[in-house]
């Protein structure tokens, strides 16, 4: 067996899935083992993704598996921004950077704007073309906004926005300090409808957190009844058995996270062979497993199923600024709550 | 040859005074020049075109930014007052008095700075969280009256907290200055019929003055720019304070990238304020010679005798030790013990597993991530020892050129917080790659060597001060080389102080987290970074497990520190 013939059978693999005909599959085939030649050739590629090293590790396996010539190293940063700034920090510098990014849709616009980011012909390896966005970013994962709730302390399961700000639950319900999930709200309910829920949430005393995960963790522990969580985020303590639950929003917000292929890239074709395997139907599930989140846009996900049937609203990636200026505003309202 | 010593003597003072600017330059003036322009940049960049003053006016015309002031100000004053009170009273019963069992509660007061700030916050709301907190728990179930009785989110939770995190961090900067009063004083005192409260008031506190107001001082700038504590406990009640500000901005900007340019306004904030501090340090340093204690004239120390007071002495530290390491390292082990979090509860003894502590010996990353947080805190603790000694003596000691400015340098890093110090080391090494450290330990090095620099030379500083070079000048005229002064004189007085320093620095180094995750990489992860990654990643129990095996490697460090040290002759500490 060559080693063609096996990128070749990896490829194929990797194609299986696709609603395309014998003859698209082999044409897709076809231009993933060219560029799993090319990538063969290359120094391993970076891969700047916020997951923790260990989930990391568990993706990149994956891929070893399927493309073992071709070499990637996950590099854990903490915070989509974080990764973002290190990009731009680093490109700026003129030293070697990321070849593959993965980071939410708001530091996908940044980066598209300093022209960090560089166009890949991804649908020529065989992506969904409603997965591609420019030729340039492709979808990779969403967090889902929902509500998390102790399932001893709140007796009738939530049925939606209205139960966090119901008054029995005041000072028991927690909030992502970043006020994403409502300024992704803003594009369903407009701005005055979502600021004027914000500040009865506010009145509620909510309980702050820096990111979902504590806020999860909290509802588990039984520091507050029930919380705006995320999706992805509270599977891990119910994983374990901690005695939550979640419940889908009408509408649930949503942010996107995208994958792409970075301008300074040094290997750019294991760059491109990595998201087009890492945004296939087998990529995704594999990153699922590992981080709890995949893109819905891929039937085989978890979180596809998760959504399904779900009205859903977020701001695309070609007009975040609404989103940016609600954000902007809740972050004041945040900022002017007084402390008793 | 005679007549060119003081020449001699002269150019080598030039020579150190020059090398030792070098240093501090690189270390310390690079990156704060990188954050001044970053503070003129159109996106807080160094390297962009473009030149703005949008970010300082925002900065500074925030209506927010008064009580943002008055809110951390409080915080770290209270903090501080905490720590400096807590740390004297351990320093005065564990170094000048006769308690019983010294040695131990010398090893055991140490012992809270192995626990990360950010697991000592998580500990402490499960102990006084206003619904699940063990005490809050057992105080309704007694009264039969709802609480919450005590909350642990609120500003006096945060100060006490915070206080009991760095009492430890004082205790060491006041423990050899305390050792060091000779006993002659007070016992003349006491023959004129003086009582203890005088004799302290009148002979011990104005001896301490120098080492106290050193002390203070860092605590409190230490207060300004903590961050874990002020995270896990202020923010979930909305009190903000300037470190989660900033962290605020770095992380949660609407547009997604970090505010750098207005990090790098609000860093004018903390350099004015520490230039201010400085000179009030520098003043009180001027005075320091009034408060020498151990001079070349027959000085000695014995403890003072407790009698009575040994017994609430020994409850005293006991209930320090509850608080601030074993209630916490329980609350610690227990969530460590979970599958998830939870409130302490024997209903639930029955989920105890190991399985998370199994977890850290079979994972590969664990094993290297403490291999690199050991090789870092190692390599920091002796490069900051022997630079705060260099620095300290030069200011003290010689007569060289710009002793003012290297004392001002060697202390300028308070300033900057950890988070600007990687952004602004990112940019340093990125553009500087004949040095190649970026993405290594070394970067993390560098970035705690100037971190941790003021602590050093501050502690060094306080302790010089009440060293009168008398003792030197002696054993100069005796005829002894300046080689055997350093061995003879200086370093065994200097060596605590320098062991005490070190110690703390290997300590803060293991735990240290807003540096290393700016500068985080694949091959430079540490167990802080490994830590925050779990708990980020909503794993928290994961990382109280990574928590308590870095208390039991600083426990070994701790053990083995103190076994060096006694065979090494040092006094104190």
């Amino acid at each position: 067996m060559t080693d063609f013939g096996m990128t070749r059978r990896s490829a194929l693999a990797l194609l299986s899935t696709l609603p395309v005909s014998f003859i698209g599959r082999e044409v897709f085939a076809q231009a993933i083992a060219s560029l799993a030649e090319r990538a063969a050739s290359e120094d391993p590629a970076v891969w700047y993704e916020s997951s923790r090293p260990d989930q990391g590790d568990q993706v990149i396996a994956a891929f070893a598996k399927a493309f073992p010539k071709a070499k990637v190293r996950h590099e854990s940063i903490p915070g989509g921004n974080g990764v973002a700034a290190r990009v731009t920090q680093e490109s700026m510098a003129g030293a070697r950077t990321a070849d593959i990014v993965t980071v939410g849709g708001g530091e996908t616009t940044q980066l598209l704007k300093a022209n960090l980011i560089a166009p890949q012909d991804f649908e020529a390896y065989g992506l969904d073309p409603k997965l591609v966005f420019s030729k340039r970013a492709v979808h990779t994962a969403v967090t889902v906004y929902c509500i998390v709730y102790n399932k001893t302390l709140v007796k009738k399961k939530p049925a939606g926005w209205d139960d966090l700000l119901d008054p029995q639950y005041k000072g028991e319900v927690g909030t992502w300090v970043r006020a994403a999930a409502l300024a992704e709200l803003s594009r369903a309910w407009g701005e005055d409808k979502v600021m004027a829920y914000y500040n009865k949430l506010l009145a509620q005393e909510p309980m702050f957190f820096n990111s979902a995960a504590p806020l999860a963790q909290s509802v588990a522990a039984g520091e507050i009844a029930l919380g705006l969580g995320s999706y992805h985020n509270s599977l891990p303590p119910m994983k374990k058995g901690a005695p939550i639950d979640i419940v889908p929003l009408d509408p649930s917000p949503m942010s996107s996270v995208f994958s792409f292929v970075a301008s300074k890239a040094r290997s750019p074709a294991t760059a491109a062979l990595f998201i087009s395997w890492l945004c296939s139907p087998a990529g995704n599930v594999v990153y699922e497993e590992a981080t709890d989140r995949g893109t819905p846009l891929i039937a085989a996900t978890k979180t596809a199923k998760f959504v399904a049937g779900l009205p859903t609203t977020e701001w695309p990636l070609d007009n975040k600024e609404p989103y940016a200026a609600i954000f902007e505003k809740m972050n004041r309202m945040v900022a002017n709550v007084t402390v008793k | 040859m005679k007549a060119s010593a003081p020449a001699t003597r002269r150019a080598g003072e030039w020579a150190a005074g020059g090398a030792l600017l070098l240093v501090l330059g690189y270390l310390v003036v690079l990156p704060l020049l990188i954050l001044v322009v970053a503070a003129f940049r159109p996106h807080g960049f160094p390297f962009e075109p473009g030149v703005t003053f949008a970010h300082v006016t925002n900065a500074f015309l925030d209506p927010g930014l008064p009580r943002l002031i008055s809110g951390t100000l409080t915080f770290a004053i209270g903090a501080s007052a905490l720590a400096v009170m807590l740390g004297l009273l351990l320093a005065f019963l564990l170094e000048r008095t006769d308690m019983p069992w010294r040695g131990v509660w010398r090893a055991a007061v140490v012992l809270p700075m192995a626990m990360p700030p950010m697991l000592l916050g998580i500990a402490w709301t499960l102990l006084l969280g206003p619904r699940i907190g063990v005490f809050n728990v057992m105080l309704s179930e007694w009264t039969g009256v709802r609480g919450p009785f005590l909350n642990i989110y609120s500003l006096s939770g945060m100060i006490f907290v915070e206080g009991l995190a760095l009492a430890p961090s004082a205790y060491l900067m006041l423990a050899a200055p305390v050792g060091n009063i000779g006993s002659a004083m007070q016992e003349a005192a006491a023959m004129s019929a003086a009582g203890p409260l005088r004799r302290w008031l009148k002979i011990d506190l104005p001896l301490l003055t120098p080492a106290i107001a050193a002390c203070a001082l860092v605590m409190f700038v230490a207060g300004l720019v903590v961050f874990d504590i002020p995270a896990i406990i202020g923010v979930p009640s909305k009190i903000i304070v300037l470190s989660t500000h900033i962290y605020g901005l770095a992380h949660n900007p609407p547009e997604s990238l970090p505010r750098y340019g207005e990090i790098g306004a609000l860093s004018f904030l903390f350099i004015g304020l520490l230039v201010g501090l400085v000179a009030l340090y520098q003043r009180l340093g001027a005075r320091a010679q009034r408060y020498v204690a151990i001079t070349g004239r027959g000085w000695r120390s014995s403890p003072v005798p407790l009698r009575a007071w040994k017994y609430p002495a020994v409850a005293f530290v006991i209930l320090y030790f509850l608080l601030t390491v074993a209630a916490p390292f329980a609350a610690l082990l227990w969530t460590s013990l979970l599958p998830y979090q939870a409130r302490i509860s024997p209903d639930l003894i029955g989920l105890l597993t190991v399985s998370n502590h199994l977890a850290f010996f079979g994972n590969a990353r664990a094993i290297s991530a403490t291999i690199h947080s050991l090789e870092v805190a190692l390599l920091a603790a002796s490069a900051v020892a022997v630079l705060a000694f260099l620095v300290a003596a030069y200011v003290n000691r010689s007569r060289g050129p710009g002793r003012r400015i290297i004392d001002l340098l060697a202390a300028a890093p308070l300033a900057i917080p950890g988070v600007m110090m990687g952004m602004a080391l990112i940019f340093v090494y990125l553009t500087f790659d004949w040095l190649p450290v970026y993405g290594t330990i070394w970067i993390i090095v560098l970035a705690f060597a100037a971190e941790y620099l003021p602590f050093g030379s501050r502690a060094m500083n306080g302790v010089m001060s009440q060293l009168h070079p008398e003792l030197e000048e002696a054993a100069r005229m005796s005829g002894a080389a300046p080689s055997r002064v350093l061995r003879k004189i200086l370093l065994p007085l200097f060596l605590p102080a320098a062991m005490a320093v070190w110690l703390w620095v290997f300590a803060h180094a293991l735990r240290a987290l807003s540096a290393p995750v700016m500068l985080q990489g694949r091959d430079n992860i540490v167990l802080s970074t490994l830590l925050w990654g779990y708990w980020n990643s909503g794993e928290p129990t994961i990382a109280a497990a990574i928590g308590i095996w870095l208390i039991v490697i600083l426990t070994l460090a701790t053990i083995g520190w103190r076994l060096a040290s006694r065979r090494g002759g040092a006094a104190h500490v």
